[in-house]
């Protein structure tokens, strides 16, 4: 076989999804709407899980109902990265007295960071917004 | 956000790929593209022609060595007209319907390629029509199974 | 060989064109639950898991990390399978060679689908060789009823045949009380009135598009019985593909190279000699009226070409000499990742004489099929009583 010239097939998959939140999730979501934080205690090991979920992320069993929670945040672990406009401050938070901590942004120059400072939600002014309710997450200034 | 209407997070899935189509693929593409001509590669073993070609044949596993010039003309070997529309996802948008979709078999070819039909209405097909490729013109062939817009029918039912 | 496994638990969910009340997590976990809680069994008696869908359907990469916590796979071996129509089935072979291999004494198997989600028919066409055949694919329909057309020329089998078993599932479906389309009333002469998709494939003659899961349990000899009084013992499973190219024989459905080799291989494993006499009941993959015509020609249920006469003959119904899909089958409920998981589980519930109002009385040997993609086909036969 003689070897011709190689084609490059230039090609999409362009698919439309909806994707269907769950109760939970969507409690959750809601929440989020009218500016309130949620989150989800196992009924079986007492784990307080922020943002709520259907299931403990440490023994499976099914979650208690939601309960709204404070809007207060400790800096565990944060990570500077580079962004076209600017750079980010990715975190890990732990929100209200949860057993876990979740992935946010804080607005803040990193260089006045530190380990276990307090933070509070830094809402959008969007009042539909759902998951991106909170822009971010910013230490509470003393007053 | 009710139980009559759950939340639903919408949203379209774009990707994009580039293939390298491969030798076998190149070369069937590439003649198709500049000279409007189809082949398919015979088995060493059990002589059938086989369309797409490839190096081993998908009937018996032995190994192709020679390339033949198959088609244009060919036969329907089965058919429908589809009716039911449905998102073709290399463009993000609905194929209209009704067309016309068969099995042909390039004369010359002892396999069979699927492929469109210019003919959309089921009463005046059947298996065993004569069929003859369309090409796009020269300038539209890109080097795709698309440069063949589709076959047309070349006898009455 | 290894040592003997068998099916000791199912669960199903409820299943409708959408279910808009959970989650694809909550969903499985519904499937999940109901297994474990059948047999008083939990999360902490589950040494592995195998977990199995269409990742295009609902456009969620690696679903098995997302959904872990949902099913209590967080610290154990969990695999996972993505191999079309087939793919439950699968998980149920993998589950059956992950036991009696000696790995793990029990392990949970998953098949799960939310077509609601996704465009089902468009990611299908993905299967498609990009080269080849993306750019004159006609979805997963269009395609089926090319080959519909060629049973139809080769078999002389006809509409009014076709519909007659469009009409023995969705009746079938009632008795069941997970399945999907439940139609009591429905008649050949709705089912040949319903509007054409692809000639020769109308509405009625096509599996409908479903969201659910299904959940089997496996555990190994010594292990079972202790799990429940009768398990459905794995006599014998076989998978065989066919070629890439749908078109390499126009006979793709008259004979379907797969089916003919995977069947073969169980029945001889499990001692078959005529399937149609010693099989008790019958859970196949038919994802059209036409699929499961061939289906019984390609099965040995009868000679080349009576597939049409089979059905004339009632002998496939529910109370004939060879019941298929007392449960409605694929026709009835199409979950597609979960859905040859369900003719596994079906086949299991025949066997444990646990099937409730579609029991075929006293059955002992049942067959299940897989199958995807047209080119993929899986076989298992369950047994009753002793491995």
């Amino acid at each position: 076989m003689t070897l011709s010239e190689e084609l490059i097939l230039h090609q999409k998959i362009n698919l439309p999804y909806r994707y269907t939140a769950g109760t939970v999730t969507e409690t959750f979501l809601e929440g989020l709407t009218e500016r309130t934080i949620r989150g989800t205690r196992c009924a079986a090991c007492g784990h307080f899980s922020v943002p709520a979920r259907p299931f403990c992320p440490v023994c499976s069993e099914h979650t208690s109902s939601t309960e709204d929670v404070e809007p207060l945040g400790h800096l565990e672990s944060w990570t500077e990265t580079p962004h076209e406009s600017g750079s980010r401050v990715f975190a890990l938070i732990r929100i209200a007295d949860a057993d876990n901590v979740a992935l946010h942004l804080v607005d803040a120059d990193p260089n006045t960071l530190e380990e276990g400072m307090a933070l509070e939600p830094q809402w959008t002014p969007d009042p539909e917004a759902e998951i991106t309710a909170i822009r971010a997450w910013r230490p509470i200034r003393e007053t | 956000m009710t139980a009559e209407n759950p939340l639903r997070l919408e949203y379209v899935a774009n990707f994009e790929y580039a293939y390298a189509a491969g030798r076998y693929a190149s070369r069937f593409m590439t003649a198709l593209r500049d000279e409007a001509k189809l082949h398919g590669t015979r088995c060493d073993e059990c002589d059938v022609v086989l369309v797409p070609p490839r190096p081993v044949c998908g009937l018996c596993g032995g190994a192709t060595s020679d390339w033949l010039e198959v088609g244009p003309t060919g036969t329907i070997t089965g058919y429908t007209v589809v009716e039911i529309p449905f998102i073709d996802p290399m463009t993000g948008r609905e194929r209209p319907v009704p067309y016309g979709f068969a099995f042909i078999r390039l004369d010359g070819a002892d396999t069979n390629i699927y492929h469109f039909l210019e003919e959309n209405r089921h009463d005046h097909l059947e298996i065993g029509m004569s069929v003859e490729a369309v090409f796009k013109p020269p300038d539209e062939r890109t080097g795709t199974m698309a440069d063949i817009v589709n076959f047309r029918t070349l006898q009455e039912k | 060989m290894g040592r003997a496994a068998a099916v000791v638990a199912v669960g199903p969910t409820d299943h409708a064109s959408r279910r808009l009340d959970v989650s694809i997590p909550e969903m499985v976990r519904e499937a999940v639950d109901r297994c474990l809680a059948s047999k008083d069994l939990s999360f902490g008696q589950i040494d592995a898991i195998v977990i199995g869908n269409m990742e295009l359907f609902e456009g969620i990469n690696l679903p098995e990390l997302w959904m872990a916590t949902a099913i209590g796979a967080a610290g154990k071996p969990m695999y996972k399978l993505n191999n079309g129509g087939t793919v439950g089935a699968s998980v149920a072979v993998a589950a059956d060679h992950l036991v009696s291999s000696g790995l793990y004494d029990t392990v949970l198997g998953i098949g799960y689908e939310k077509q609601s989600e996704g465009e089902t028919q468009s990611a299908i066409t993905t299967v498609g060789d990009p080269a080849w055949e993306r750019a004159v694919m006609a979805g997963a329909i269009g395609n089926f009823a090319v080959m519909a057309s060629t049973y139809v020329a080769a078999s002389g089998v006809t509409p009014e045949q076709a519909a007659q078993v469009a009409v023995k599932s969705r009746r079938n479906a009632c008795r069941n009380p997970h399945a999907h389309l439940c139609r009591p009333d429905i008649t050949v002469e709705q089912v040949l009135a319903s509007r054409v998709l692809a000639e020769p494939v109308r509405l009625l003659d096509m599996c409908p598009s479903s969201d659910g899961a299904c959940a089997i349990v496996v555990a190994a000899e010594g292990r079972a019985e202790q799990v429940t009084p009768r398990p459905a013992w794995f006599a014998a499973t076989a998978t065989a593909h066919d070629t890439q190219f749908m078109g390499d024989s126009p006979q793709r459905l008259a004979r379907m190279r797969s089916l003919i080799a995977a069947s073969d291989r169980v029945y001889a494993k499990a001692g078959i000699r005529d399937p149609r006499q010693d099989l008790d009941v019958a859970e196949i993959y038919e994802p059209a009226t036409y699929a499961e015509l061939a289906m019984y020609e390609n099965l040995r249920l009868c000679d080349w070409g009576e597939g049409g006469a089979l059905i004339d003959e009632g002998v496939t119904e529910i109370d004939g000499e060879i019941p298929v899909n007392p449960s409605g089958g694929v026709l009835a409920t199409n979950p597609v990742g979960a859905t040859a998981l369900i003719r596994v589980a079906e086949a299991a519930l025949q066997v444990m004489h646990e099937a409730g109002d579609h029991q075929i009385a006293d059955a002992d040997i049942a067959l299940a099929t897989g199958y995807g993609g047209n080119a993929w086909t899986e076989a298992l036969i369950l047994r009753g009583g002793r491995p």
